[in-house]
C-alpha cells in the first residue's frame, strides 16, 4: 500500500529541482510531526508548505496511512524520502531552456520506451547548437547537432 | 580534453566523480568498467581502478591536483600502461614512464606494457642453477645467490643496504644484466647519489630508475614497483637477464596502507590491509628463472626492508621473509663496530643459492663459518679478561684476519675467481705472521692487479677445483706471481 502511494506521488516531479523542492518540503513536515501532537499533521503544517503538497498529507490522513503517532509519522517520511532519492536520473543536454511540455513529452516517450520512471536532470548548453544529449546508468547518447556538424567537417 | 572526448566517443559511457579523498576518487556511472582498467577525466587527469562497488568504483587518481567533485570521467577500454622501450636504460623516470632527469624526451620506439601481468606459469619456471655475483665477497660466500632468486635484503636504515645494492648493481652490470633500481617515496637527494655512484662506475648506461619521491601522490608511489617490473619484464622478453630492486617495500606496504585506510578497508594487524601479502607476494612472484625461445632467463629481485633496532618480527618484515628465498641481514650492531658491509651472516640464509655454487665455495664457506662461530665463542671470554691459551689465541688472530678479508669498501667490488683467490691465500697462511693493517693495504693491491687484469688466475676452472688442499696447491703455483705483484704495485 504505501509503496503504491509513493510511486503514485513521484510521478508528479518531472525534474531534479521539482525532486528538491519536494524533498525540502518534506523536511519542513518532518520538524513538526513531533510537535503539538494532539493536532493532525495537515493543520501543523498548514501554511508551510506548498498547497499540493497540503493535499497530498490530507489525503494520507484520510487513508489513515498517517496518524497521531508522531513515530509512525516520521516513519513514513523517511521511507517516503528514500523511495524519491532512489529514482533514477536520466540526465539531457540540450540548447535551449525547454517548457515543461517538452520535458513531459521527452518523460513520457522514455517511460513508454523503458518502462521505468526517470527524473530529468536537465542543463542547457547553447554549444550543442541543436539536438540532445542523452545520459542515463553511465551511458552517454549524442544527438546534438553540433556533433554532426563535426562529423560533416571532419568526415 | 581531447583524450576525453576520444574515448567518451570510443566507449560511449560516462561517470562522474562523487568524491575524492587525496588521491583516492569514488566515481559512479560507466557501467562496464573494469577492474584495474584505466580511466579519463575530463580534465585529462588519469586514474586505475582499484575496486568496483555496487553503486560505485574505487579509483587511484594519478594525477589528483585540483580534482573536482562532480567532474566527467570516461574508461579507456585499457589498462594501465607504460611506455618501454631500450631509451629508457640510463635514464630516471616515474611510474609513469616520464623522464625526471631533464634529459628531454625519452629517443626510440617504445612500447606499451601493462604494469599487471600473471606471474610465469609453473611449467615455464626452471631450477636456479646460475651463480648470482653481487662483487660482495661476504655475500657470494655465505649467502650466495642464483640468477631468478628473490632475496630480502633486511636491516636498520643507514646500515648499508643501498651500497651493498649498488655493489651489486655494478657487478651485474659488468656480466651484461639489465638493472631495474626502483626508489619509493625517496628523496631526490638519495636518488641523486645512487645515479652519481652508478655512473662513476660506469653501470648507469644499463640501468633504469624508477623513482618516486614523498610528496608524489599515493597512487604514483603505489604503482612504482609494478612499473618497475614491467620494465624488467619487457628486458627479459628480449632475453638479457634483469635484476630489480625495490627499495623498500615496508614503505610501499605503508603507502597501500594508507590507501587502504582511504578506501574504508578494513583495518587488520598493525592497520594493514589483510591483502598485503598477496600485494607483495604477487609482484615477487612475477621474478624468477624461466625458460623461452629455449632459452633460461631471469629476473632476480632484490626487495628491500627497513627493520627499526633489528627487529626482524614485524608485520612487513616477516612476511617478506615468507615470500622469498631467504634474507640478507644488515646488522646494525655489526655497522656500529666498524664492520663494514654489516651482515650478519648468522642471521642470513640463502634458500636456493647454494645449490649453484661449486664444491669449493662450500667448503670454503663451511670452513670460514666455524672459524668464524669459535672466534666469536673466544670473543666473549676475551670480554672478561680470561687468560687465553695459545690455542685460542690462534683462533682469535685467524677470525681477526677473516673480519680483514670481508671488510670490503663501497667503492670495490670483487669478482668471483679473485674472491677464491684471497679466500685461497687466506686459508693458506699468506697473511699468518703479517698485521690486520698489512694484510689490508695487500688486500687492496690484489684488487687493484684484478682490476688491471694482471693478477694471475688459478688456471683451472672454479667448478673443478676439488677441496681445500687442491686450492692451497693452485695458490701455492701462482704465489710467486702475487707477491710480485704485491712488490710492483
Amino acid at each position: 500500500m504505501e509503496s503504491e502511494i509513493f510511486e503514485e506521488f513521484s510521478k508528479k516531479f518531472l525534474t531534479k529541482q521539482d525532486l528538491a523542492f519536494c524533498l525540502d518540503e518534506i523536511g519542513t513536515v518532518e520538524k513538526f510531526v513531533f510537535q503539538k501532537i494532539e493536532l493532525p499533521l495537515s493543520e501543523k503544517v498548514k501554511g508551510k508548505i506548498s498547497e499540493d503538497f497540503l493535499i497530498f498529507i490530507q489525503e494520507l490522513e484520510r487513508k489513515n496511512l498517517i496518524s497521531k503517532n508522531p513515530e509512525r509519522n516520521k516513519k513514513f517520511f523517511e521511507n517516503l524520502k528514500k523511495h524519491l532519492l532512489k529514482i533514477p536520473q536520466l540526465k539531457i543536454e540540450i540548447a535551449f531552456e525547454p517548457k515543461r511540455n517538452f520535458l513531459k513529452k521527452i518523460l513520457d516517450f522514455f517511460e513508454k520506451n523503458f518502462q521505468q520512471k526517470v527524473i530529468l536532470d536537465v542543463r542547457v548548453n547553447p554549444e550543442i547548437v541543436g539536438g540532445i544529449i542523452f545520459e542515463f546508468g553511465g551511458k552517454i547518447f549524442d544527438f546534438s547537432l553540433s556533433k554532426k556538424i563535426e562529423k560533416m567537417i571532419l568526415g | 580534453m581531447e583524450e576525453f572526448k576520444f574515448y567518451l566517443e570510443a566507449t560511449k559511457e560516462i561517470g562522474y566523480i562523487d568524491s575524492f579523498s587525496h588521491s583516492v576518487a569514488f566515481v559512479s556511472g560507466l557501467p562496464s568498467l573494469k577492474q584495474e582498467e584505466m580511466i579519463v577525466t575530463e580534465s585529462g587527469k588519469r586514474g586505475i581502478v582499484h575496486g568496483l562497488k555496487k553503486d560505485f568504483a574505487e579509483v587511484l587518481m594519478i594525477e589528483s591536483e585540483d580534482l573536482k567533485v562532480g567532474e566527467k570521467v570516461t574508461k579507456t577500454g585499457r589498462p594501465f600502461e607504460i611506455l618501454v622501450g631500450e631509451g629508457i636504460l640510463g635514464r630516471i623516470i616515474d611510474p609513469v614512464g616520464r623522464p625526471l632527469d631533464n634529459l628531454g624526451p625519452i629517443e626510440g620506439e617504445r612500447k606499451p606494457k601493462k604494469i599487471k601481468e600473471p606471474a610465469p606459469s609453473i611449467m615455464e619456471r626452471k631450477m636456479i642453477n646460475v651463480p648470482f655475483e653481487t662483487g660482495v665477497m661476504i655475500v657470494d660466500l655465505f649467502v650466495p645467490l642464483g640468477y631468478g632468486q628473490r632475496e630480502l635484503i633486511i636491516g636498520d636504515a643507514k646500515t648499508g643496504k643501498t651500497t651493498f645494492l649498488l655493489q651489486t648493481i655494478v657487478s651485474q652490470v659488468k656480466k651484461g644484466t639489465i638493472c631495474v633500481y626502483v626508489g619509493i617515496s625517496k628523496k631526490d637527494t638519495a636518488i641523486k647519489l645512487v645515479e652519481e655512484y652508478l655512473k662513476r662506475k660506469r653501470a648507469f648506461k644499463k640501468t633504469v630508475i624508477v623513482h618516486t619521491t614523498p610528496d608524489d601522490s599515493a597512487t604514483l608511489n603505489y604503482l612504482a614497483p609494478y612499473s618497475g617490473m614491467a620494465i624488467a619484464e619487457y628486458f627479459r622478453e628480449k632475453n638479457k637477464n634483469v635484476l630489480i630492486i625495490f627499495d623498500d617495500l615496508t614503505t610501499h606496504a605503508k603507502i597501500y596502507r594508507e590507501i587502504s585506510l582511504l578506501l574504508k578497508r578494513n583495518p587488520g594487524r598493525d592497520c594493514y590491509p589483510g591483502e598485503i601479502f598477496h600485494v607483495h607476494a604477487a609482484l615477487l612472484e612475477r621474478a624468477g628463472n624461466i625458460k623461452r625461445n629455449g632459452k633460461e632467463i631471469s629476473i632476480t629481485a632484490l626487495p628491500v626492508a627497513e627493520t627499526l633496532e633489528n627487529d626482524l618480527s614485524g608485520y612487513i618484515q616477516t612476511n617478506l621473509m615468507a615470500m622469498t628465498d631467504g634474507h640478507i641481514f644488515f646488522d646494525i650492531v655489526e655497522f656500529r663496530k666498524g664492520k663494514r658491509p654489516a651482515v650478519n651472516i648468522f642471521l642470513s640464509v640463502s634458500r636456493v643459492g647454494n645449490q649453484t655454487k661449486s664444491k669449493i665455495e662450500k667448503e670454503l664457506a663451511n670452513f670460514l663459518r666455524k672459524k668464524l662461530l669459535d672466534f666469536k665463542r673466544i670473543s666473549e671470554f676475551v670480554k672478561f679478561g680470561t687468560e687465553l691459551s695459545p690455542e685460542s689465541q690462534k683462533i682469535l688472530e685467524f677470525g681477526k684476519k677473516i673480519e680483514t678479508l670481508f671488510n670490503q669498501t663501497s667503492e670495490t667490488t670483487i669478482e668471483r675467481e679473485t674472491q677464491i683467490i684471497l679466500l685461497g691465500l687466506l686459508i693458506s697462511d699468506f697473511w699468518k705472521e703479517k698485521s690486520q693493517k698489512e694484510m689490508k693495504k695487500e688486500i687492496d693491491k690484489i684488487l687493484k692487479a684484478s682490476e688491471k687484469k694482471i693478477l694471475p688466475s688459478l688456471g683451472i676452472e672454479i667448478e673443478r677445483i676439488k677441496d681445500l688442499d687442491h686450492l692451497k696447491f693452485l695458490i701455492e703455483e701462482i704465489l710467486p706471481t702475487i707477491e710480485r705483484i704485491l712488490k710492483k704495485i
